[in-house]
């Protein structure tokens, strides 16, 4: 009676485990959808691209473009359409699709323009790209080049300053950009002779770090500590009478800022 | 002996073929950039003649063709003049006042041209833009004649047409520009209205103390009670009075500005390491609503969101009570950390002055004839954004999907449910 019981409740166990909803072994347990980024993203894309119905970039963003695939898929296999990558829909897509992981993340570390389809020989699938991108998702009025471009003025003018003081002046740039008295283009505008130290002394010429480009991010996302600057001077170092006309807003760090 | 004599002259000979060389190429450098710069210079001097004679010709006509196109020049030139401009050394008040101007003149010509302002104001208007671009013109060419003469001077001259000296020719130029752009194009009242948002001009409420505002902020932020407090007020200059509280509690650093009338959270940062683990999209999208709420954005919905390293950043927008409208301009950003779900960041300025919306007509259009067969419309919604004219009208807003090439396109579209025009056309990626 005893040796029944036990196998009943082994029996009943294994039954549970079955029938309880089992995470993808390939993708994290994450639920994915739109507005997401990073590895999981790029499984999905490169699974999608695989079986065919994604015939975007592999980038790690879940985009508009990823949301359409995923939906067709999900219409495809029977499974309930709404563009979200749950644990149901990710272990029907690791089922039915490959995912060469080392090739995939070795393309992306390369800056390759790349594709992932299941039934193509890989080495001819790839080629020599641009390099590697920012890997940031920028708001969608703005380019990844914009980042790289503000990123490098910010870090140029501002590495010295507090995280704030280096947002503050990537808002200024973009302040200028809504301002019918500059140029109405980002690198118009950080070019614009004069305006910017480190165009003229060439150090805008420098790598920029993750902070110059987290702050940048969080000024096109709509942060502007400088409260509507749209210009910024060092009192210590600051040669022109001019800047001295302007009206001051408020002091970060080193930087006064000023419209 | 000799040897020393021999190194020395050796390294003499050396020094001068060097400083030679390295004077040449400067030289060169120097012949290069005037190039450039007197080419920008004589383009914006050509530029700037062939507009004035486009501003005087839209005179000539009745014709809508030959009108039109007489605006069209008007619009084309004072844009590629603008491009010359931003390239040039100029005294930076006199480039920022002229490309005001240029921007003015230019947008009346393109509203003309769409009708969207009549015919008839054009023609009222510009007899006194002719006269005063004249005007301008002649002091033009009296600035910038050093500039057509490669003369020994130049560098001299450049330096002071650029240092804001009482010498410059620029500094009666932005001055007279400046009155010209008052006279000829004053602020509308939409462009008014849009300006006193910004500003926060039509906030009334009761002027709060520094220590009011130490109390709203760890009202506002319990989490950081017991932070290092560093509180000033903004400067005079500033659009509006806020006060600028810089914390640092433990790895924490960070601001947050809140307005002097009422209080009123500007905006908030906070800079700290981030752990490696992540919180569900789904987890993290409720608490930042919840944190919302806490804060007093009760009206607000959601309308995008972005995933990066450390953090999602999502916008907000208030939902009008009886369009259900979202209202775009009245925006609220939430930076919102992976690891523990804490909002890092919040952007608060554009919710905290509200839209002024009016009633508007909603004239029921049909998508299949507005769009070609190859879009497709996949969602519809209400939503308030601002015009060309800085007025807010209500739009249909419309998810949009083209599948006419391997990979689908995806725009937000909106339409003004008035008048059918396409106020934004944004594509999505």
């Amino acid at each position: 009676m005893r040796r029944y019981k036990i196998l009943l409740v082994l029996s009943f166990s294994l039954f549970i485990m079955n029938m309880a909803p089992q995470n993808s072994d390939a993708f994290s347990n994450q639920v994915i959808t739109r507005g997401a980024f990073g590895d999981d993203v790029i499984e999905l894309q490169s699974r999608l691209q695989y079986i065919g119905y994604y015939n975007g970039t592999i980038d790690g963003k879940f985009g508009y473009g990823t949301y359409w695939a995923l939906r067709n898929f999900q219409d495809q296999y029977g499974l309930p359409v709404d563009g979200i990558a749950g644990a149901t829909t990710k272990n029907k897509l690791a089922s039915v699709s490959q995912y060469d992981k080392a090739y995939v993340m070795d393309q992306i570390n390369k800056g390759n323009k790349f594709t992932h389809y299941g039934n193509q020989d890989l080495n001819k699938q790839s080629s020599k790209g641009t390099g590697t991108g920012t890997n940031m998702q920028v708001p969608s009025n703005f380019t990844e080049q914009d980042l790289k471009l503000i990123a490098n003025a910010v870090y140029g003018e501002a590495r010295g300053e507090p995280y704030d003081g280096q947002v503050a002046v990537a808002a200024v740039i973009l302040n200028r950009l809504d301002s019918p008295d500059f140029p109405n283009t980002i690198s118009g505008i950080i070019f614009q002779p004069g305006a910017f130290t480190a165009v003229s002394d060439g150090q805008i010429w420098l790598e920029p770090n993750e902070q110059a480009k987290e702050a940048v991010l969080d000024a096109m996302n709509g942060w502007d500590p400088s409260e509507n600057a749209l210009y910024y001077f060092n009192p210590k170092t600051a040669t022109s009478e001019w800047i001295w006309t302007r009206k001051q807003i408020k002091q970060i760090g080193e930087h006064i800022f000023c419209i | 002996m000799k040897k020393i004599i021999f190194l020395l002259s050796y390294a003499v000979v050396a020094c001068l073929i060097f400083s030679v060389a390295s004077n040449r190429e400067n030289q060169e450098l120097k012949y290069l950039l005037q190039g450039q710069y007197t080419g920008k210079m004589a383009d914006a001097s050509t530029q700037l003649n062939e507009l004035q004679k486009a501003v005087q010709q839209s005179l000539l006509f009745n014709d809508p063709t030959a009108f039109h196109d007489s605006l069209q020049d008007v619009w084309r030139l004072s844009s590629d003049i603008r491009y010359s401009i931003a390239d040039l050394p100029l005294e930076r008040e006199f480039t920022t006042e002229w490309m005001n101007y240029l921007g003015r003149l230019g947008n009346s010509a393109k509203m003309t041209m769409t009708s969207q302002e009549s015919a008839d104001k054009w023609h009222d208007n510009v007899n006194q833009v002719a006269n005063n671009l004249s005007n301008f013109s002649s002091d033009w060419q009296i600035a910038t004649a050093h500039f057509l003469q490669a003369d020994d001077n130049y560098k001299q001259w450049l330096e002071e047409q650029t240092s804001n000296a009482e010498t410059s020719g620029f500094k009666n130029l932005s001055k007279s520009v400046k009155t010209y752009a008052e006279s000829d194009f004053p602020l509308t009242a939409s462009e008014a209205d849009h300006e006193k948002k910004k500003e926060l001009k039509e906030i009334n409420d009761k002027v709060i103390t520094k220590e009011e505002a130490i109390a709203r902020f760890y009202e506002m932020f319990p989490e950081l009670e017991d932070a290092t407090l560093s509180v000033n007020q903004s400067k005079k200059g500033a659009p509006y009075a806020f006060y600028h509280i810089a914390f640092h509690k433990g790895e924490r650093t960070g601001y947050a500005d809140v307005t002097l009338k009422g209080g009123h959270l500007l905006s908030y940062l906070v800079e700290r390491p981030f752990e490696e683990k992540t919180l569900s999209a789904e987890k993290l999208k409720k608490l930042a609503d919840q944190r919302l709420k806490e804060l007093g954005y009760k009206d607000v919905k959601e309308t995008d969101a972005r995933e990066n390293h450390n953090v999602w950043h999502i916008t907000y927008a208030r939902v009008d009570e009886k369009t259900n409208a979202k209202v775009y301009a009245d925006g609220v950003q939430v930076k919102i950390a992976k690891d523990t779900g804490e909002v890092v960041g919040l952007n608060g300025v554009e919710y905290i002055q509200k839209e002024k919306l009016e009633p508007q007509l909603m004239k029921k259009i049909d998508w299949e004839k507005f769009f070609t067969n190859k879009a497709k419309v996949v969602n519809e919604d209400l939503a308030y954004v601002e015009n060309k004219d800085f007025v807010e009208r209500l739009c249909y807003e419309l998810t949009v999907r083209i599948d006419s090439s391997k990979i689908p396109h995806t725009y937000k579209i909106l339409v003004d449910t008035e008048t059918g025009e396409v106020i934004k056309n944004e594509k999505l990626s």
